[in-house]
């Protein structure tokens, strides 16, 4: 499965202005209701119970928050480049690249393969910086569908 | 009393050329060892009529001896062991293996081109074939020039580990041809009971030896500075006792200085100083000494044979052999290979070596030390010029960050894991940029513009220029000082995730709440259980970095409290390529296969 499948260009975001983690994952929520129909508090709700687990933040500046809702009917994915915020992240620093992962209850192995995937990408430092540099949307989305590796 | 003057004269003006020639050798990067070589070679053919009592292959090879067990022990003590555990087996391998494979593949050579016997050629090549490294860090250093820690590692084990082979290789070859010359039937089975007890009574000496170090220090109440002398006192005590007890000392001395330089030990960086000056002194004294030995007629009758050989070594031998062991281990990539191969040099041991069969007479000596001479000479000088760039056209440096994070460390007497430790902050350091500063870890005084705040009244505001002293409670905390204090510049060459998982989990978690997040299958009675609980119970003497295997996914212990961890991490995808060091040592259990039975298994090599 590649990132393109999951994420569409519609999906991705730039220069989102929040001021706090839970504004992120409102303005996240509300992207994810948009595109798939779904209540925004539902997804809120999800999202806010997965990062009561222990955090998204991964480090260097990413976050990749996720979750597994029931009434969702297929993968969904999104990205948002926002300005730096808290967010909990294990090394402290504020987060600006943003993942989404949402999948529905029967996706099994495809919610890990899928996050890996999304992990993997952000883990390169130039891709991350390539993604903070970018001018548009548009360039995101090429981004990220040129550097999406193989497994 | 001129004769006591004239030699302090002569013995003070080597060395301060010695010293100030440092300058020169950083200035266009050729090893400083080379130097002092040759100011004893330029010293021994002035003449100088005090230097004659040098000039005695007694008194050198004992001069020689004790500088070279004094600088093998600082090599051990200044070698982390984290390198040992990035690098164990296969720099362990090129220092035992390693070392006979290349004598074996360049003595046909050594026998044709110097037209001597099997015997004495095989003798030479075992004179020539341990490394020195001493020279590439300094070199690499002064170049400001980071090698990637899995290179550095397996460099600075192989070249420290590989002396008491090539001292055990030579030592068995002059019995060897000493009894040829005097008729005495040899017994294998002798030599092997020398070799092993080489390697045991110096092995265990050093153990002992390792142990007692820290345990005397922490425990007998002295003058600071007296302390790096009682260790020197102990190195010399344990190095001579393992020679008498028929143990090579040399291996002694370095296990001692690894496990003792390791250890929690007072006064640590006040004895890791001493050691690294007596060092320089050692290798000041050693080589200038060596130089003398040098004749110009010597050098004009046998450069030729020994630069082809030196050659051969150098593009061949070290080559396949390097190539060979280390096709064992995956994790190489080939331009590692021939930079490893490429960093073979010879130094200080093939040198004292070379006197060896002058000390005991043998016919051929001067033939030898010559040859060896311009060999050490060839591969110094060559190779340590190109190194720096070879390191850079194989890829095995990493960007070098701007500023060491800690300016410097001061010893608290009476606490030995303990200290102070002084950031110069920059703008980019985290602190400044408003990351939040643990309890533990507040400053314990912040000098401004030369006036000093106590912590309480300046510590929001911490500005760049500033210099924090903050308190180190315990060693191993120290990188999370850094991460604080440093220059914000991620000194780590490893992705933390790597080892520690992509995402951090609470202890509380249960395995039910695991499989409704991530849809993985683990067995119905274990559900409710949380995760911390189930692996304190099922991992005896737990650490950090252990992993259990669930499904698809692995937890991993991140933090840990008297055997329960305090958190976790998630690594969601287990399989992947991760980097060498975050390979080595994990140990793991697999919850699916047998959950009565989990067992701690090392898959160190994966």
């Amino acid at each position: 499965m590649k990132i393109v499948d999951i994420l569409s260009q519609d999906a991705v975001v730039c220069d989102a202005e929040v001021s706090s983690k839970k504004q992120l994952l409102e303005v996240l929520s509300k992207l994810a209701a948009d595109k798939t129909g779904l209540d925004d508090r539902i997804v809120l709700d999800a999202l806010v119970e997965r990062e009561r687990l222990g955090t998204t933040g991964i480090g260097r500046g990413v976050a990749l928050p996720h979750t597994r809702l029931t009434t969702l009917d297929r993968i969904f994915c999104a990205f948002i480049r926002t300005t730096p915020v808290d967010f909990e992240s294990v090394d402290n620093k504020p987060v600006d690249l943003v993942f989404l992962l949402l999948v529905p209850e029967e996706a099994g192995a495809d919610h890990l393969k899928a996050l890996a995937r999304l992990s993997r990408l952000l883990r390169d430092e130039t891709v991350a910086s390539d993604l903070r540099h970018a001018k548009d949307a548009t360039e995101i989305y090429n981004l990220i569908c040129q550097n999406d590796q193989e497994d | 009393m001129d004769f006591v003057n004239l030699p302090i004269l002569l013995f003070g003006l080597l060395l301060g050329v010695s010293v100030l020639t440092s300058l020169v050798s950083l200035r266009i990067g050729i090893p400083l060892i080379l130097i002092f070589l040759c100011i004893g070679v330029i010293a021994g053919i002035g003449g100088f009529d005090m230097l004659e009592t040098l000039q005695r292959p007694r008194i050198c090879f004992f001069i020689g001896s004790l500088a070279l067990a004094l600088i093998l022990f600082d090599s051990g003590f200044q070698t982390k062991m984290k390198n040992y555990r990035l690098a164990n087996r296969p720099a362990i391998l090129l220092a035992t293996v390693g070392v006979v494979l290349t004598a074996l593949l360049t003595t046909p050579f050594a026998k044709e081109v110097l037209s001597i016997g099997w015997l004495p050629a095989f003798l030479l090549v075992a004179i020539i074939s341990s490394t020195d490294s001493a020279a590439v860090f300094f070199l690499l250093r002064s170049q400001g020039i980071r090698l990637r820690e899995k290179v550095k590692a397996i460099l600075e084990v192989e070249s420290g580990a590989n002396d008491p082979m090539a001292i055990f290789l030579t030592v068995s070859c002059i019995t060897l041809i000493q009894h040829q010359a005097s008729g005495t039937p040899t017994s294998y089975w002798m030599l092997t009971l020398l070799f092993l007890g080489q390697l045991l009574i110096g092995g265990g000496v050093g153990y002992l030896l390792g142990k007692a170090i820290p345990f005397c220090v922490n425990h007998v109440k002295l003058e600071t500075a007296l302390y790096p002398i009682f260790v020197l006192s102990l190195t010399l005590f344990g190095f001579a006792l393992t020679n008498m007890l028929g143990g090579s000392g040399f291996l002694a001395v370095y296990i001692a200085g690894l496990l003792s330089g390791n250890s929690t030990i007072q006064v640590h960086n006040q004895i890791s100083k001493f050691q690294q000056t007596i060092t320089w002194l050692s290798q000041i004294t050693m080589f200038t000494c060596l130089g003398l030995f040098v004749t110009v007629s010597g050098l004009e009758q046998y450069w030729k044979p020994a630069l082809l050989l030196g050659f051969v070594l150098m593009l061949v031998a070290r080559p396949v052999m390097v190539w060979s062991i280390l096709s064992f281990f995956k994790s190489y990539s080939s331009t590692e290979k021939n930079f490893i191969s490429f960093v073979g040099l010879r130094g200080a041991t093939s040198i004292l070596l070379a006197l060896t069969p002058i000390v005991y007479g043998l016919p051929f000596a001067d033939q030898f030390f010559n040859t060896i001479f311009v060999m050490v000479l060839l591969s110094l000088s060559l190779q340590g010029f190109l190194i720096p760039l070879v390191a850079r056209l194989c890829h095995v440096t990493v960007p070098q960050t701007t500023l060491p994070p800690a300016v410097a460390e001061v010893d608290l007497p009476g606490l030995a894991d303990s200290s102070l430790v002084l950031y110069q902050l920059t703008a980019q350091s985290p602190v400044v940029l408003g990351t939040p500063v643990p309890r533990w870890a507040n400053p314990a005084l912040v000098v401004r513009n030369g006036i000093a705040y106590s912590s309480g009244t300046i510590r929001k505001q911490l500005k760049e220029g500033d210099k924090v002293y903050v308190f180190l409670p315990s060693a191993s905390r120290r990188l999370e000082l850094d991460h604080l204090y440093g220059d914000g510049n991620d000194t780590d060459t490893v992705d933390p995730r790597d080892i520690f998982g992509d995402f951090p989990i609470s202890p509380e978690t249960t395995f039910g709440e695991l499989v409704s997040l991530y849809g993985i299958h683990v067995p119905k009675d274990l559900l409710s259980t949380a995760i911390s609980a189930f692996m304190k119970q099922e991992f005896t003497d737990i650490e950090v970095g252990d992993r259990l295997a669930v499904d698809k996914v692995e937890l991993v212990v991140r933090g840990l409290k008297e055997g329960l961890p305090t958190s976790l991490g998630l690594d969601i995808d287990p399989t992947r390529q991760r980097s060498f060091y975050a390979k080595t040592r994990i140990m793991k259990t697999e919850l699916h296969k047998n959950i009565d039975k989990a067992s701690k298994s090392d898959i160190i090599e994966e």
